[in-house]
């Protein structure tokens, strides 16, 4: 005789935003979930009537950990709305911008976020109270290590703001980032300031961010086996490395039905039949869609909507991109992962596509990504120049429509924008949170991350921390 | 040098009485910074050698009738710097006049503005206070829950930068961080019946935090933040079982001070500040506004310690009446945002010589033309700098406006003059 009950998660913490998981165990086992984002703001109203310049600081307001990627995205959408091009310096400029906040985010969402998933901070708020069976497995030594690191963590990720700042002014909530390229050029100092904090940066990534992630995976070799989901991966492309945007550190792609396929952006749907949204509005690609919420519609139960790529929900983020790509490992990644893991890997996909869309394979993934961006961004800080123009002015148009892709720290991140009398007249937003943690669409099919739910042990019903650690593997 | 546009004496006066309209509307009061700066310049040329740029070099904050003058020694300042200006040197590099360490809240309207703000807040109190800053109200470590409203994390991200005193030791050592959505370990119903059972604990002895505007449209329900007993609890739900209770509230960013971009035109929800959320459903707990999108995490920090500071040294009545009185009419205080963004502004002698930048990569001239809001604002940021002191707004590009009520909607577009 089986057992089912209902188990409900809410808040998720040590995320961004507000998400509530529902999930029926049976066994011990995960059968069904639910995920809910409990939170609306409405930017795609807001925006509306605004200057479309304003764009870049608005819609930054969506998210206080990846604001430069809402600053690049809405940026760009009005770049191909005006027909402009961003200087060469300014592409470089904006990369290490964007380098350095994917190293905050990454450093903080490891350490900060995520890490408490293994590692028992010091017996005091916010570390206690937790979970009575919390499932560490680390030994007091590894422990007390990842708790220093924990603390060393928090200096290192603000040392990333400082570079975003050096070039962006503040963070979060740069200024630096504005449709026309970046505010200022940078000058000689802020460049060898740069410099000199991304080697702190680049030498905790090595010795420490990367070395731990395979540390904790290898007492976790059971979690590298857990949330496969529909294990579907997309990229929309980010950190471009040329002036015209044809090649990118991350190009462009999407993986599902086990096969690679070319990104097209017209394959995109978001569907509403379990979002508090207008029905009528379902099932429409970005630049006709329009945002009427309904926080009464019965059958619905989350605020997110639900993105669809050629009719299949795509989990996006590190492990997506770098699965995409088939990035190659680090090397010091390459060494643990025979050490530790007993895998021989040059490239990401000898891990396996199991291990890949695991809890743990996401969580490395992420941490490889960042040596990857530390690599990339080793190489701007030679072509970034104090003399090259940065920013290239032009006229708002009466009217056009723009849209632009990049990758949030988190994922995918796509700006629409339509402009008539000089003023933005739609405004659509598809942020990578929406991608992962997804209600169902309207043909029932669930969201990347409900579906990652399916299956997950959760002997303890009174502590069920795996649901937890497979939502936090993704960065929502 | 400059490629800065020069304008016509008469176009110039045109900004300049605007703009000073404008300052005077905001509460500014002129303080004579810039008149003060451009003398010791006249007097003491030796700074010329310090390639003192106007985005960090030498500067003087507003402090009533005591000036002080720090100078931020860069490594090709040369070790005599210190030598020749009679400046003392600090352990950080920064030059400044000796000052007094042993500091009184009394000091704090003067320290704040003063010479602590190249330093974070941990200066402006004597080692000693912030050791009794630890059990100020119940002989443990207060109490304070951080509630997530319609926001972005942004604030709770700014804190994390919060550097003298680094937020481990905030974490650590000054606060009992018993509800924290982004950073606690413990999750779903037990970690919100923990926070009402703190709250229990501590009946009127604990402080809430609120990040986020919040709404009571639809039953709350724009903003879940988690479930107890098979109970939706929304933040405005949350808010008004738990504020009352509270010693204070700080409302922390432009959301939660004042609606900021979660309220602004075209926004469907009915999200409004803590302010107008507390007047609306008669709760007289006191609210302190730490706007900003986000707040530097100075006045986030330097805020906290200083509520806590005076309810320990004057109990809960009295000191939180002091920390009223430190309000302006927006319910800021003002050692953070008292003085005029404008007047304190580094590039205030190109606005007064009529020199205005064109383009936004040309820093040569004051950026009035592109837009900048400072005239407007009432924040210490080109003083007190951000991130480590290594940027700010308008040295980058344009100042938005992001500490006024009115922001984003009296402050935008942000790139025109308004
Ligand atoms: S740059 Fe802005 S704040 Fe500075 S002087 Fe000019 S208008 Fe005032
Ligand atoms: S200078 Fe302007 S944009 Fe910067 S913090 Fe102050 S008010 Fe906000
Ligand atoms: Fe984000």
């Amino acid at each position: 005789m089986s057992q089912t009950m209902s188990i409900a998660v809410d808040p998720v913490t040590r995320i961004e935003g507000h998400l509530k998981a529902e999930v029926k165990v049976e066994d011990g086992k995960v059968v069904d979930a639910r995920l809910t984002g409990g939170m609306y703001r409405g930017f795609e109203t807001i925006m509306k009537g605004r200057d479309p310049r304003d764009a870049s600081q608005i819609t930054q307001r969506i998210c206080g950990v990846c604001p430069v990627s809402h600053a690049l995205a809405s940026s760009m959408a009005l770049e191909k709305t005006a027909g402009i091009t961003v200087p060469h310096n300014g592409r470089i400029a904006r990369n290490l911008m964007q380098g350095a906040n994917y190293l905050q985010s990454h450093i903080l969402h490891f350490y900060h976020l995520a890490g408490q998933d293994f590692i028992q901070g010091p017996d005091a708020s916010p570390f206690m109270p937790r979970y009575a069976e919390p499932d560490l497995r680390l030994d007091a030594a590894t422990n007390a290590v990842g708790v220093d690191e924990y603390l060393e963590a928090l200096n290192v990720r603000r040392t990333c703001h400082e570079m975003v700042a050096l070039l962006g002014g503040r963070m979060p909530h740069l200024h630096g980032i504005l449709a026309g390229g970046a505010a200022a050029i940078p000058t000689q100092a802020q460049i060898r300031d740069y410099a000199e904090r991304f080697r702190v940066v680049r030498r905790f990534v090595e010795e420490k961010y990367l070395p731990i992630t395979y540390l904790v995976t290898s007492k976790y070799r059971d979690l590298g086996d857990t949330a496969r989901g529909y294990a579907t991966a997309l990229c929309m492309g980010v950190f471009p490395l040329d002036d015209e945007g044809g090649e990118f550190l991350f190009n462009p792609g999407a993986y599902y039905e086990g096969k690679d396929h070319p990104f097209d952006p017209m394959k995109i749907r978001e569907y509403m039949k379990y979002s508090w949204f207008d029905d009528a509005t379902s099932g429409r690609m970005f630049s006709e869609e329009e945002t009427v919420v309904d926080v009464n519609k019965a059958g619905a139960y989350s605020f997110s909507k639900a993105p669809r790529y050629d009719g299949h929900a795509m989990e996006v983020g590190p492990h997506a991109r770098m699965w995409v790509n088939n990035t190659e490992l680090s090397p010091i990644g390459r060494k643990l992962a025979k050490e530790l893991l007993g895998v021989d890997a040059a490239r990401i996909r000898d891990l396996g596509e199991n291990f890949v869309f695991s809890i743990m394979g996401r969580h490395l993934a992420r941490a490889e990504e960042a040596w990857q961006v530390v690599r990339m961004v080793e190489k701007w800080l030679g072509e970034i120049s104090p003399d090259g123009e940065t920013f290239a002015e032009f006229e708002v148009p009466e009217s056009g429509e723009g849209f632009a892709f990049t990758e949030a720290p988190r994922g995918c991140l796509l700006h629409y924008m339509r402009v008539r009398d000089h003023k933005v007249d739609n405004y659509q937003i598809l942020p990578a949170t929406l991608w992962n943690c997804c209600p169902r669409d309207d043909m029932g099919q669930r969201g990347p991350v409900e579906e990652a739910l399916i299956g997950v042990p959760v002997p303890d019903a009174s502590s069920p921390v795996n649901v937890g650690r497979v939502i936090r593997a993704f960065d929502p | 040098m400059r490629s800065g546009r020069k304008v016509t004496r008469s176009g110039a006066f045109g900004r300049r009485s605007r703009a000073k309209a404008h300052a005077a509307r905001a509460g500014a009061k002129p303080c004579g910074t810039h008149s003060a700066i451009s003398t010791i310049l006249q007097q003491r040329p030796f700074f010329n050698d310090w390639q003192i740029s106007p985005g960090y070099g030498i500067y003087a904050p507003l402090s009533g009738l005591e000036l002080k003058i720090h100078a931020e020694a860069r490594p090709f300042h040369g070790p005599d710097a210190a030598k020749t200006t009679g400046l003392q040197c600090r352990p950080n590099g920064i030059f400044c006049k000796e000052q007094s360490m042993s500091l009184s809240r009394r000091d704090f309207v003067k320290l704040c503005t003063g010479t602590a703000a190249g330093y974070g807040v941990s200066r402006m109190f004597h080692p000693a206070v912030r050791e009794a800053l630890a059990g100020t109200l119940t002989g443990e470590l207060p109490p304070v829950f951080w509630l997530q409203g319609q926001g972005c994390t942004g604030c709770s991200v700014s804190i994390l930068n919060s550097m003298h005193p680094a937020i481990a030791e905030v974490l650590l050592k000054i606060i009992s961080l018993d509800f924290h959505p982004t950073i606690m370990a413990d999750e779903g119903a037990p970690a919100i019946e923990f926070m009402r059972r703190r709250a229990r604990e501590n009946d009127g002895g604990f402080f809430i935090v609120v990040e986020g505007a919040v709404s009571d449209l639809e039953g709350g329900r724009y903003c879940v933040i988690g479930e107890s007993g098979h109970e939706e609890i929304t933040m405005s739900s949350m808010l008004k079982e738990l504020a009352p209770h509270a010693a204070a509230v700080l409302a922390v960013g432009a959301c939660a001070a004042y609606g900021g971009v979660s309220a602004a035109r075209g926004a469907v929800t009915g999200a409004m500040g803590v302010g107008a959320f507390f007047g609306k459903h008669g709760i007289a707990t006191p609210v302190v506004n730490i706007p900003g999108c986000p707040p530097h995490p100075d006045w986030m920090v330097g805020t906290l310690l200083v509520a806590l500071d005076a309810v320990k040294r004057d109990g809960l009545e009295k000191g939180l009446a002091s920390v009223v009185a430190l309000l302006d009419e927006d319910g800021r205080p003002k050692p953070f945002y008292g003085a005029n963004t404008h007047e304190n502004c580094p590039y205030l002698y190109l606005f007064d010589e009529g020199v205005f930048s064109e383009k936004m990569t040309d820093k040569s001239g004051c950026r009035y033309d592109l837009g900048c809001k400072g005239p407007f604002a009432m924040c210490d940021s080109p003083v007190r700098r951000w991130n480590g002191r290594v940027n700010w707004c308008v040295e980058n590009a344009v100042c938005i406006g992001c500490v006024q009520p009115d922001f984003p909607d009296g402050q935008s577009p942000f790139y025109e003059q308004r």
